[in-house]
């Protein structure tokens, strides 16, 4: 696992399968911001995990938009606060 | 880290069945073309509107409760549980507060129209029972929603407004019959002002911390501001909700100051999010957001000039049109646009060819821009006709404002048709 540019409020890393983003604990729209910057900055090759409080809706429309599909996922460790987080799985299509 | 380990897989979406909000979404659609009919046939009467019962009242509650409450009913229900992160425990609640409100205000509309007090009470009773649930179910999400400070704030704000504006609404519809109130207008006017910049006004500040920044990409406004510009709202709420029972001018000169500082904030906070947002090119349905944006500080200061007898004859009806039509019916009427192709998203498959998305295919529809086209040209021509006080304008103005409802009505049906096919 490699740590590739951690943001100031997130955290960034990279493994095998995808690049992660720890966005936990940012207030909306904050984690989707950050994760359209990381889309269009070209900085994921593979697929992107974010790993969120809640679910981003307004974030799937925009994904469409630039060829990307989603896939939600619970995650298994839970959110800063306590309550049940969401890892969201997104790859370009046809990729 | 193994992406395996993480991932339970087939995680549920908080989001509800499409049918819990688009109800409430084609009621407003329909209520709308309703609320420009209703003018239209009521336009010798409504360009000199002062509040009495007829088909101008009938028609202001066809868009406060039909158009402007049906909308944030469905938005709320959909967006705030997936917001707190707490699914709602049923959906029974929100069918039931659709088949409350919808023939209460039905009966209430036409209680009004026909200026018949026999049916205002138990409709308005009707209405308020359902309203009642929705604050119930809001109050719900909203003592969950910690994470959300600044949204809390306003949405508990706009509950307390609402539960007001039910009270008063209730004692008003009691009174046509039974004469239990003291000053009938004071109570009207209190009525108006926690409707409208209360429940509605509330609703739309708070909600635009949210939307505003997730549609232009941007952050959202810092806190300690963001809750400055609630306490000065709230503070303008309350002054002017007082100074019109108790008739005092000088309670609602402060409370018009109060509210033109409070809209200085948001506007001053919105101009920054705007400005860092990722997404500079906003559309169709932001150009009627800044015309409603214009609108807020504009009703304030004609509600001023009104009080001081500046604003001639029709001074206090150009303030409640500017107030429902100019600023909530044009910045809602722009977020409901916005969002129905945005939750339709979540339940039509993109296309596989990789062809335009439904939200940006959505986004330049002949019927919105057919709608945006009406609705500036109505609100202009009946802005003259009020303060004219003339009957042929406010009638052309009313007939250009049903094309443009029924355009958006087109856009609605379109949207929903759309999602029933993915179905």
């Amino acid at each position: 696992m490699t740590c590739v540019r951690p943001g100031e409020k997130s955290r960034i890393w990279r493994t095998a399968e995808a690049v992660h983003l720890d966005l936990r604990g940012l207030d909306p729209p904050e984690p989707m911001v950050a994760i359209l910057q990381t889309i269009d900055g070209g900085e994921v090759d593979t697929a992107l995990v974010a790993h969120l409080d809640r679910e981003p809706i307004f974030l799937y429309p925009e994904l469409d938009d630039r060829g990307w599909s989603h896939e939600l996922v619970q995650s298994s460790r839970g959110s800063t606060d306590g309550e049940d987080g969401v890892l969201l799985r997104m790859v370009r299509r046809g990729s | 880290m193994s992406i395996a380990a993480t991932f339970l897989g087939g995680a549920k979406s908080r989001l509800l069945p499409p049918s819990m909000s688009f109800r409430f979404f084609a009621a407003a659609a329909a209520f709308h073309v309703l609320t420009w009919l209703g003018l239209f046939t009521a336009a010798e009467e409504a360009a000199s509107f002062r509040g009495n019962l007829g088909a101008t009242l009938a028609s202001v509650h066809l868009l406060t409760l039909g158009v402007l409450t049906m909308t944030a009913i469905g938005a709320s229900v959909q967006l705030l549980p997936v917001a707190t992160r707490r699914t709602l425990r049923a959906i029974w609640p929100i069918k039931l507060i659709f088949w409350l409100t919808i023939p209460g205000l039905i009966a209430l509309v036409g209680g009004m129209y026909t200026a018949q007090p026999g049916i205002l009470i138990p409709a308005a009773v009707t209405t308020a029972s359902g309203l009642l649930l929705f604050c119930g179910l809001l109050a719900d999400n909203l003592r969950r929603a910690s994470s959300l400070p600044v949204i809390g704030a306003y949405g508990w704000a706009a509950l307390v407004a609402l539960v007001l504006v039910i009270a008063f609404g209730v004692a008003l519809a009691s009174d046509e019959e039974a004469g239990v109130l003291r000053d009938h207008g004071a109570v009207a006017l209190a009525h108006l002002i926690l409707g409208g910049f209360g429940f509605m006004g509330l609703l739309v500040l708070g909600f635009s911390h949210i939307l505003i920044p997730m549609f232009a990409l941007a952050p959202a406004p810092a806190k300690r501001p963001s809750f400055a510009s609630f306490a000065t709202a709230l503070a303008a709420l309350f002054l002017g909700t007082l100074g019109a029972l108790v008739g005092s001018r000088n309670l609602l000169t402060a409370a018009a100051l109060a509210g033109l500082a409070a809209a200085a904030s948001h506007l001053w906070l919105m101009h920054r999010v705007l400005k860092s947002g990722m997404r500079k090119r906003l559309g169709l349905s932001f150009i009627l957001v800044r015309a409603a944006w214009i609108m807020l500080p504009t009703t304030l200061l004609v509600g001023l000039a009104a009080l001081y007898g500046v604003a001639g004859d029709s001074g206090a009806t150009l303030f409640g049109f500017l107030l429902l039509f100019g600023w909530l019916l044009t910045f809602l009427i722009a977020i409901l646009q916005r969002i129905m192709p945005f939750l339709a998203s979540m339940f039509v498959t993109p296309p596989a060819g990789g062809g335009p998305a439904i939200v940006s295919e959505l986004a330049g529809a002949w019927s919105l821009k057919l709608h945006a086209t009406c609705h500036a040209v109505a609100f202009t021509v009946l802005v003259v006709a009020i303060l004219l006080e003339n009957t042929p304008l406010a009638r052309l103005g009313s007939a250009i404002g049903l094309i443009g409802a029924i355009a958006f009505a087109w856009f609605t049906a379109d949207v929903i048709r759309r999602i029933s096919q993915a179905g």
